[in-house]
């Protein structure tokens, strides 16, 4: 076969390798012959039964252009309604039927969220949907996402999508670029079961600036007859809880104070030195510091269930639920493995989610944090379970209350 | 000796060209007046040779030419981050100029180079932040004036 690419004028350097056009334009020539039998990129406007927006991007459209269109016959369109952290969409945990279309949109908006009222450090955040994390979407093994992504007018960046749970196209970035005013509408098949991240790549140093002001979440794909332990007994759980969390690099002036701005992408050139410093001035759950507490509290029961999705897109963490455990862990996010049973703490790698199912055997507060301690308790990292219930002294029991030593 | 002298008058002539040529200064800032994220001036007229010097007057900039948006046989360029460029403009014609991180926000500017009226009918037709492209084609108003 002869070779297609021109090295010479490729000009594959860092900054381009992650920029999406260049790369998926590369595979397509690599690919040569190949990419028109199987196609580097789904085709976008196939559907004829629904009216796509055509205000889309004119992505690039070599390889897909030539591409089979993906025979959807037999699928079912369904809605899902995103819901705002820490809730769940409403969801099978066993597939009933067969694989689906599901719908859902996001709207991109750039907003000013405080992320700690007692310093009022505050950021532009960069959001999908409003939220940081972004939502939690919820599909099971072959079923295809269909995601109407908007970036209304009233924004100033361009944004895009990176679903690690997807496959081609580096996870969809290179096909979901919009502009303020413009929406795409991006397809893919969910084929690997597991809990994983999502986020805006929109290339270069632009790419952690908008993962650290809060652009990215999870995409959870069950396997369709659910979880499942080593031995293939089912899981089932009562409740879901996504916890996102989210380290922001924020700006200080030369007294040490946190920096304001006008409009969102202000702080750009800023940001750009925090974030080089890698030292984070705060880690938080859902967006800010205690979001999760207080009045955000999670509240449980004892003898549920709880499903805890965990997302971390840019760095490590070691989630601990104090006073419980991890019955059942899936830390590395897959669903195709067995989880891990009885932990104490687990590990979630930077640009992943993972999962942990415990049910809760005491009342009482509980502390979900980053066990790195200082993040928990300096940079914000701690969400509480409220849970409700008879005592177990069976469990555990205060045999004799504080006193003088020696009484 | 015919050499010899044929060589003093190339060395005069390119000499003397290169002492004609200007440099035309271009700053990079966040904002100016209303305006955010910004080239200052935002429409540049030079003759062919001439060199624009971007200097950034603020962090997180840089000034590189827009895919088909330079003259046929133009050289494209890209300055870096926070870095100072100088770019001379050896090509007749119009070039759209974006800071990179700062395109969707309308940080766009253009250069006339030479003899040039009429924008290409293809100049505004690629995909353009409506920002950017409502930039554009103020400076565009410039190029009959």
């Amino acid at each position: 076969m002869t070779k297609f690419v021109d090295t010479q004028n490729l000009k594959v350097n860092r900054r381009n390798m992650l920029r999406g056009s260049l790369l998926a334009g590369a595979a397509a020539a690599v690919a040569g012959t190949a990419a028109k039998a199987q196609p580097v990129m789904p085709r976008l406007n196939i559907v004829k039964s629904r009216p796509l927006p055509v205000h889309t991007v004119a992505a690039e459209k070599t390889a897909q252009a030539n591409a089979k269109p993906a025979d959807l016959t037999g699928y079912t369109r369904v809605r899902q309604e995103l819901v705002q952290p820490p809730f769940a969409p409403e969801h099978e945990q066993v597939a009933t039927g067969d694989p689906k279309i599901i719908e859902v949109t996001m709207d991109i908006e750039e907003k000013l969220m405080v992320v700690d009222e007692d310093t009022g450090a505050s950021i532009w955040a960069l959001t999908y949907n409003g939220s940081v994390p972004g939502p939690l979407i919820i599909a099971h093994v072959g079923d295809y996402v269909e995601l109407t992504l908007r970036n209304p007018a009233s924004n100033a960046m361009e944004h895009n999508i990176d679903f690690h749970a997807s496959t081609g196209a580096l996870g969809g970035g290179g096909l979901t670029h919009v502009f303020p005013g413009e929406e795409t509408v991006l397809r893919w098949k969910a084929i690997k079961p597991g809990v994983f991240t999502y986020h805006c790549a929109p290339g270069g140093a632009m790419i952690p600036y908008h993962v650290t002001h809060g652009m990215n979440g999870t995409m959870m794909v069950l396997p369709r007859d659910g979880l499942k332990d080593k031995d293939g007994n089912q899981l089932t759980y009562d409740k879901l809880v996504y916890v996102g969390e989210q380290d922001y690099y924020l700006p200080r002036d030369e007294n040490g104070e946190f920096k304001s701005y006008e409009a969102a992408g202000d702080d750009y050139a800023d940001s750009v030195d925090a974030m080089r410093t890698l030292v984070p001035t705060h880690s938080v759950f859902n967006g800010a510091v205690g979001a999760l507490t207080g009045d955000g509290a999670i509240k449980a029961k004892v003898g549920e269930t709880v499903l805890m999705v965990h997302n971390q897109a840019n760095r490590d963490t070691r989630p601990h639920l104090i006073g419980g455990h991890g019955d059942f862990v899936w830390e590395n996010g897959s669903f195709g493995d067995a989880p891990q049973t009885g932990l104490e703490t687990w590990f979630i790698r930077g640009g992943s989610s993972g999962a942990a199912m415990y049910t809760f055997k005491q009342p009482g507060v509980y502390a979900y944090v980053n066990h790195n301690l200082i993040e928990a308790a300096l940079l914000g990292a701690t969400a509480h379970f409220v849970v409700e219930g008879e005592w177990d002294n069976s469990l555990m029991e205060q045999v004799v209350a504080p006193r003088q030593i020696g009484s | 000796m015919f050499r010899a002298l044929t060589t003093a008058f190339l060395l005069t002539t390119l000499l003397g060209a290169t002492a004609l040529a200007e440099t035309v200064e271009v700053k990079m800032l966040n904002k100016s007046g209303k305006e955010t994220m910004v080239f200052e001036p935002a429409f540049v007229k030079i003759a062919v040779g001439d060199t624009v010097k971007f200097v950034p007057g603020d962090k997180g900039h840089n000034a590189e030419s827009i895919k088909g948006m330079l003259p046929e046989g133009a050289e494209p360029f890209a300055g870096k981050i926070n870095k100072e460029v100088e770019v001379t403009f050896d090509t007749e014609g119009l070039y759209g100029v974006e800071c990179k991180p700062h395109f969707a926000m309308g940080m766009v500017m253009t250069v006339a180079v030479g003899d040039v009226t009429v924008a290409p009918d293809d100049f505004l037709a690629g995909r353009i932040p409506p920002k950017a492209k409502k930039r554009f084609e103020e400076q565009l108003a410039n190029l009959n004036k």
